[in-house]
């Protein structure tokens, strides 16, 4: 960053703009994984970004209709082929941590992803603040898209019940939520944790929710699968990936798509 | 001559008290005992759950199975998807891909088997290091090769780098991470796996000729291409059959290969009926889509290799 000259984007046109430095230098500017997940999650960023929080609620939480097929939406896929054309050719396929690898080692500039990419970082000796930024998706500071880590317990008898118990206990215990996400880079999933043994980035992510549970901003994400049933994020999932890899050519068709895909999936 | 009458009686009586011996009776039924626990174990987990499947393709099932019923309504929506190519539905990408795939794939891999098969059959010094060696890719699991090759043709990491190393830069080998031709780098993993098979098929076809025929062609001075391309290739049509019917199955199988080659189906350019049926039954939540596609394919299935199948038995029982 520092090497560019660049700093940190507020909005999606200073992002693409840092995105023009970083290609300017040489180095390629957006580290993504060709997989459906991945570009899906990064769209509902670009969605948010493009047409504000409110824009996402009404589209994908709400699946309001005319949300889905407006002009914002259209905009939302425009500025996802922009930053197409910002990913190195191969991108196509590549797996998550190969995408986070491409950053730690300096090829790339920036990368997409949830938070717990910051793992990856923190496994690599890399330190926040010093050997790498992070911020929430130029457009969207204030609000949080969520998925979360779960454990399904199956229904057993009383006499084992005290040891499910036992076990939600240990894993919601204020100790084991730090302990576990310092170092897989996610926020703990009580609001009551204390921040102190987090770096910058797990700071900055802790605040963000509380301030986002707050404004009530804190969705769910629709390509995490936490916004919608499977059969309607699939469906997002198929309008997005064949957008990114040319199946779909332009936006018109894209969201005309995006409407039919979702309503066959209702 | 009263005696005589009466005596055959009891001679006939004698004979069917000991005309089917209980250990003979037994000799009749052991095959039948021994064969049918795994009868009934295909009757039930592969035809009853066929009859469940097509039952399912009726209903409106969606994470679950449900016994709501709702007629043909998910045929009329594959049909009407088979139908939509611009942009490509998934099913017709499907089906697209299941005819390049499949054929590339059968093809190839009967002819590099045959080729490789006749090759090691001119009786060449190192047969027994190379047989194994063409054998081996099977022993991989899907998996395995697609993730080799996968690494293999990246173009950032893989054959493309390596000949720019080499000098030749202008090289260019993406097919890989191309939409349009994913599927082709799926059908090379995929011949490369099972090509071995075939060709250790063939060669026990190969070594099973019968030597006076092939004595009786030399002499009739018919020249070695000859002699294979008339008498030792006819002669193998069971082979020819057995292997068909190998690999149709195992093309139409083929899952964790096209997910590994590709990385997870990006752009969904690469999806092929059985990725399509798992992914609308487990993943999507759409049960009763993913049956009838299933019923579909076993029904396109059935259309081509049922005919294939009664023509070649009843040429041999003939």
């Amino acid at each position: 960053m520092e090497k560019i000259g660049g700093t940190e984007p507020k909005n999606f046109d200073e992002f693409v703009a840092l995105l023009d430095k970083a290609k300017k230098a040489g180095v390629i500017p957006l580290a993504l994984g060709g997989q459906p997940w991945q570009e899906a999650t990064m769209f509902d960023s670009i969605v948010a970004s493009t047409g504000g929080t409110d824009f996402y609620k009404k589209a994908f939480i709400d699946l309001d209709e005319s949300a889905l097929k407006s002009d914002t939406m259209k905009k939302a896929f425009d500025n996802l082929a922009k930053l197409r054309d910002y990913v190195d050719p191969n991108y196509a396929g590549r797996d998550w941590n190969l995408a986070t690898a491409m950053v730690i080692k300096g090829d790339a500039l920036v990368q997409v992803m949830g938070d717990w990419a910051k793992g990856e970082f923190a496994a690599a000796h890399k330190e926040a603040g010093k050997d790498f930024l992070c911020y929430r998706f130029p457009g969207t500071d204030g609000s949080v898209f969520y998925n979360s880590d779960m454990f399904a317990f199956f229904k057993v008898p009383a006499d084992r019940q005290a040891a499910q118990l036992a076990l939600a206990e240990v894993t919601i215990s204020p100790e084991v939520q730090s302990a576990f996400n310092v170092i897989k880079g996610s926020v703990p999933a009580r609001l009551d944790v204390s921040d102190a043994a987090f770096d910058m980035c797990g700071k900055k992510g802790i605040a963000d929710v509380k301030a986002a549970n707050e404004k009530g901003t804190f969705y769910g994400s629709l390509a995490q699968n936490y916004a919608q049933p499977p059969a309607i994020a699939t469906a997002y999932y198929d309008v997005v990936t064949k957008f990114m890899h040319g199946g779909i050519k332009t936006s018109d068709v894209a969201v005309t798509e995006l409407v039919k895909a979702i309503n066959s999936a209702k | 001559m009263t005696t005589v009458t009466e005596r055959q009686p009891v001679t006939a009586l004698a004979e069917r008290h000991t005309g089917p011996s209980l250990r003979g009776r037994f000799q009749d039924w052991l095959p039948r005992l021994v064969l049918a626990p795994s009868f009934v174990l295909v009757l039930v987990f592969v035809y009853g759950f066929n009859l469940w499947t097509f039952f399912l393709s009726f209903t409106s099932s969606k994470a679950f199975p449900t016994t709501n019923l709702i007629g043909f309504t998910n045929y009329l929506r594959l049909w009407n998807w088979t139908f939509e190519t611009d942009p490509p539905s998934n099913w017709y990408t499907a089906l697209v891909n299941m005819a390049l795939f499949g054929g590339l794939y059968i093809f190839f891999c009967l002819f590099l088997g045959l080729l490789l098969a006749i090759l090691l059959d001119q009786k060449i010094r190192g047969e027994g290091i190379l047989r194994p060696i063409y054998l081996y890719p099977l022993a991989l699991s899907f998996i395995v090769t697609g993730t080799a090759w996968k690494l293999f043709l990246d173009p950032r990491i893989g054959l493309e780098k390596a000949v720019h190393d080499w000098g030749w830069t202008s090289f260019h080998f993406d097919w890989v991470v191309n939409p349009d031709m994913m599927i082709y780098c799926v059908a090379i993993a995929g011949v490369w796996q099972t090509s071995g098979f075939v060709m250790a098929m063939f060669l026990a076809g190969l070594r099973g000729v019968d030597g006076e025929i092939l004595k009786a062609a030399q002499i009739d001075g018919a020249s070695t291409y000859q002699t294979y391309r008339r008498i030792v290739i006819p002669i193998m049509r069971p082979v020819f059959f057995s292997a068909l019917i190998v690999l149709a199955h195992m093309a139409i199988k083929s899952y964790d290969l096209v997910l590994s080659v590709t990385g997870k189906n990006p752009g969904g350019a690469a999806e092929l009926p059985s990725t399509f049926m798992y992914s609308y039954t487990f993943t999507r939540n759409q049960m009763a889509v993913g049956s009838t596609s299933a019923v579909i394919m076993l029904m396109t299935i059935a259309a081509i290799m049922v005919p294939y199948i009664y023509s070649e038995t009843r040429e041999k029982s003939r």
